[in-house]
């Protein structure tokens, strides 16, 4: 009989038989080779992009030698480029615009597809409800190119709808593109319409998870439909809200660049209204051929989105560890 | 009607009141009707007669119709079939890549056995954290890997996606249990085998889905063209129809290349062939989704972020 | 058909400061089943993963049939395993699942054919062949996972927790049919479980382990009647052993609000003395079912009787489970359910000294 003695803890050193490296990585191999085109991919996209960041403390130039080269034959400018950045105009108006919009598009979003998704819960018809979603969805499974036609078939200057429907009833036709005042509500809303389907559906299908017996509890302590909403529904979509608005306001430097970009058809006299950081740097970086510029752009915007991010996860977990991104 | 009891009930508890239902289902329908108007106005444009397009504009009820657009877009060949072509390719190439990188490297850090699992998962979850930006990554796809003008331009940047590859994990972690996994151990079954005769099929909704996304990612993507191409070769079909939409007359010039259109030159219907272009582009992904919409929906709730 | 050794295994996990198995010894003699009991975390099924390969041994050696094991893989060790949740695979079907691993050895169709077959008959599983796991009961699912055991044809099954997730009634009828497999197959078997009436049904030798370590290694009667301490005293069995903490004076064990005393037999006595216990503490543990309160039995053991107040009286049938109080004690016996004993009432109740068990009050190691 052994180990009669339960206090007696002492480990007997025997032949030590650790399986050897080799045979652990030889077990671990197959599993290895399935993540290496995955971490090539982030090393060539991610990693080295990263590093590459550096070229915002440059005064970047093209060499044909190959990226190593690039960086070697620039000459360091420390942060100039950021000095330029921010004691330009532009850097004020692309980051108001940034900010301004994507918090109108979480807030509209998230009031809009919540309120829908509610809705579509309690609707009698459930097969109108499909028909609804899947119509509701289209937009966001089509390009901004695409969008972008839409919305030119109404706001075209010589042929657009509106335009025709103003002269038709004695009015002035308005000349879209260069009329900055009507933008912002013209994005906003073309932004909301095409997400708030997809949106909605995934509040939806939470919203639908939800134990019936709680609504049948509710109705026996009495509640009235809108108190069923607001003490059951709504509760249970909290966690689903949180995840969707970190995750937003984690990205609430980083615009939507087809939107801003395609939609307006990047007319230059919109720029005041339509310019954000993302169509800023792609200017920056194909037509006036700035790089630094662009670049310190670039790093601000992904370095005050990682600052933004971290911060929003850490009030979070503050207040609902549960809900936590990370 | 002939649903079971239980789920009459149910359906009872969760809904509104006959009156209030009348009025959101004509709120939902009101917006769920926007979302189709604005593709059924472009179908309809493309189908009015140029004469009617240059008279009164775009209009709901046109007063000629036409189908000269689409045969003009039949008669104009090259570079359309070419842009498709490209679009096509890149769709379905890119789509394998995705789906096979993704759920493979998804699979290996969801497996608790692998043992550099956290590092790879933090390896993925870091790219998701910080964003290296435009510039950066424009730098190192045409500097360092010198891909610009080439296929790769428009296949590599899409090829990976870090937010699926944590969505898959949790999805396999849920619906591959580990003990299935040592049980075709024991039964002598090597790691390729488990994953493509054991895992693959538990896992078909999910690769369905990242799938799906992927090919909507390719086949709507103008952005890397826009920032990588140049060649008219490599033109996929959303950034020639930018391209039209910004320069009508590029519609033109591509027919002084070489196709005949029976009405001359003068009278090529460009509204309504650009038009057509859209729908042409727009009608695979609206014919389709319906179908998927499923899949689609499942995408955000297969697996939370988190474990 | 194989001998197994496990030559002073232990297992660490990464990160973890504890041995999750410490210094496990065992020898497996042909055709023997065996089962390893203990409560959750006591390091069964660790050591039963470890013997399939599916875990590595930190250290120490497992043999089989002299052969050291311990880096070969899991599918060459000539093993079969049935899991908790019986690891089926949902997409085959139910013939497919047995065929599975047979395939992979390039067994011929036929061979392939023939063994399932056999094994589909011996379970009753013939009508299910076509059916994918999930048109199962959870008793046919467990039947397809022993089925793919069989066909292994393996010298060692591994059943880990295999009736966990059966209700009682099927458990107990699953009981039996593996306690029949392994009369037919003639293989060895080990079997986890952390319910000790399975091990006391099934098993030639039990293993009993607890926080990693082994505490008795033994056939169910010695488990049940020479406990070598008492923890394996208070596992074993069901209700669990009253345990009585006291001091020996005299002939007489009392308890220390000393209001239970009763006189301990001359042999038990004798060997307490040996050991030096005279006059010390110690913990008395006495099974319920060695508790009487029949008029004959009180008066043989009249030296032992106990007054004792009714919590409350389980009737079970034939017995009746009285749940009594002395003082400050609770414990438990279980009477003939002939004398009716209603809650409050203040009984007499005998204990059978013959059948106490005396444990040093520290170490917990049985003395007599």
């Amino acid at each position: 009989m052994q180990g009669v003695n339960s206090t007696v803890k002492a480990k007997v050193k025997y032949k030590k038989r650790h399986p050897s490296f080799a045979s652990r990585f030889k077990s671990n191999l197959p599993l290895l080779l399935f993540v290496i085109p995955g971490a090539i991919w982030m090393i060539f996209f991610f990693y080295i992009p990263i590093f590459a960041n550096v070229v915002a403390f440059q005064d970047f130039h093209f060499s044909a030698g190959g990226f190593l080269e690039s960086l070697r034959t620039s000459s360091w400018v420390g942060f100039k480029n950021f000095e330029f950045l921010f004691s330009s105009n532009a850097a004020w108006v692309i980051t108001r615009n940034t900010l301004l919009y994507n918090l109108g598009f979480i807030v509209l979003n998230l009031i809009i597809s919540v309120f829908f998704a509610i809705v579509m819960s309690q609707l009698r018809n459930k097969r109108l409800i499909k028909v609804y979603q899947t119509s509701m969805l289209l937009p966001y499974f089509l390009s901004w190119v695409v969008i972008s036609y839409f919305v030119y078939a109404f706001i075209s200057p010589n042929q657009g709808l509106i335009n025709s429907l103003l002269t038709g009833s004695g009015g002035k036709a308005i000349s879209w593109y260069n009329a900055p005042q009507y933008w912002p509500f013209i994005l906003l809303f073309i932004g909301t319409w095409k997400s708030i389907g997809y949106n909605s559906i995934l509040y939806f299908a939470s919203a639908m998870g939800v134990d019936p017996t709680l609504y049948e509890a509710a109705e026996i302590d009495g509640a009235n439909k809108w108190q069923q909403i607001k003490h059951v529904t709504i509760p249970a979509l909290v966690p689903l809200m949180t995840l969707m608005t970190i995750l937003a306001i984690g990205n609430i430097f980083r615009a939507d660049f087809g939107l801003f970009y395609q939609v307006p058809q990047n007319s230059g006299s919109l720029y005041n209204v339509t310019s954000v950081l993302d169509t800023y740097i792609f200017n920056g970086l194909t037509s006036t051929g700035d790089i630094g510029m662009s670049s310190a752009a670039a790093l601000y915007q992904s370095f005050v989105g990682f600052v933004l991010l971290m911060i929003s996860n850490a009030v979070v977990r503050k207040i609902d560890p549960d809900s936590a991104l990370f | 009607m002939r649903q079971p009891k239980k789920q009459i009930s149910s359906v009872e508890v969760r809904s509104f009141g006959h009156k209030s239902n009348l009025f959101f289902n004509i709120l939902l329908a009101i917006f769920a009707f926007s979302c189709l108007l604005p593709l059924i106005f472009i179908i309809i444009i493309s189908l009015t007669s140029e004469q009617s397009l240059l008279a009164d504009g775009y209009q709901f009820f046109p007063k000629h119709w036409s189908l000269a657009g689409y045969e003009y877009l039949a008669t104009m060949g090259g570079q359309l079939l070419n842009a498709l072509g490209i679009t096509v390719l890149v769709t379905v190439f890119g789509t394998l890549v995705n789906a096979t990188f993704t759920s493979t490297y998804a699979y290996s850090i969801s497996r608790s056995s692998f043992k550099y699992r956290k590092f790879f998962t933090v390896f993925c979850l870091i790219t998701m954290l910080f964003t290296p930006g435009m510039v950066a990554n424009y730098i190192v796809m045409t500097n360092l890997l010198q891909l610009k003008d080439t296929i790769w331009a428009l296949i590599l940047p899409l090829a990976v996606s870090p937010f699926n590859i944590i969505v898959m994990r949790t999805f396999f972690k849920r619906q591959v249990n580990e003990s299935i996994i040592e049980a075709a151990r024991i039964d002598g079954a090597g790691e390729m085998r488990i994953f493509l005769k054991i895992v693959l099929p538990l896992a078909v909704p999910g690769i369905a889905t990242i799938s799906l996304f992927a090919a909507l990612g390719y086949w709507n993507d103008w952005f890397n063209a826009l920032l990588y191409i140049q060649d008219s070769h490599l033109v996929p079909l959303q950034y020639l129809l930018m391209k039209i939409q910004s320069n009508i007359e590029m519609l033109t010039q591509n027919a002084a290349q070489g196709a005949q259109y029976a009405g001359g030159m003068a009278n090529i219907p460009q509204e309504a062939t650009r038009m057509a272009m859209v729908v042409i582009s727009v009608l695979p992904i609206a014919i389709s989704y319906p179908f998927f919409q499923k899949y689609f929906v499942k995408g955000l709730t297969i697996g939370g972020v988190k474990e | 058909m194989v001998e197994i050794k496990l030559d002073h295994i232990y297992k660490k996990y990464a990160g973890n400061d504890n041995y999750s198995v410490t210094d496990f010894n065992l020898h497996i003699k042909d055709h023997e089943f065996i089962v390893f009991v203990g409560p959750s975390g006591c390091g069964k099924s660790t050591t039963i993963r470890m013997i399939a390969g599916l875990e590595d041994i930190t250290d120490g050696e497992l043999k089989m049939d002299g052969k050291v094991m311990n880096e070969i893989a899991p599918k060459d060790r000539d093993i079969a395993m049935v899991f908790q949740n019986y690891a089926l695979y949902p997409n085959m079907t139910v013939y497919d699942n047995m065929a599975f691993s047979l395939k992979i050895q390039h067994v011929n169709k036929a061979e392939i054919k023939k063994r399932v077959a056999n094994a589909a008959e011996i379970l009753g599983l013939e009508a299910f062949l076509d059916r994918k796991p999930a048109a199962l009961s959870g008793g046919q699912r467990q039947r397809v996972a022993l089925g793919r055991a069989i066909v292994r044809e393996a010298k060692l099954f591994l059943l880990d927790e295999p009736l966990s997730n059966l209700d009682a009634k099927l458990r107990v009828s699953m009981r039996a049919q593996i306690a029949q497999l392994h009369q037919r197959l003639k293989t060895n078997m080990i079997y986890v479980t952390h319910d000790q009436v399975e091990a006391m049904t099934m098993a030639d030798r039990i293993v009993l382990t607890k926080q990693g370590e082994i505490q008795q290694v033994g056939t169910p009667s010695q488990l049940y009647n020479q406990p070598v301490n008492q923890f394996v005293a208070g596992f074993m069995g069901s209700p669990s052993m009253n345990f009585f903490e006291g001091e020996l004076h005299e002939n007489r064990f009392t308890t220390l609000d000393q209001q239970l005393t009763v006189t301990v037999t001359d042999q038990k006595l004798q060997k307490l003395r040996d050991a030096g216990y005279a006059n010390q503490k110690v913990t008395m543990g006495i099974r319920a079912e060695d508790i009487h309160t029949g008029p004959d039995l009180l008066e043989k053991m009249a030296d032992a009787k106990v007054q004792a107040k009714v919590d409350v009286a389980e009737l079970l049938g034939v017995e009746t489970m009285l749940y009594v109080t002395n003082g400050y004690q609770e414990f438990v016996a279980k009477v003939n359910a002939q004398n009716t004993h209603r809650p409050d009432e203040i009984i007499t109740l005998a204990f059978d000294m013959n059948r106490a068990h005396f444990f040093d009050s520290q170490s917990q190691v049985t003395i007599a």
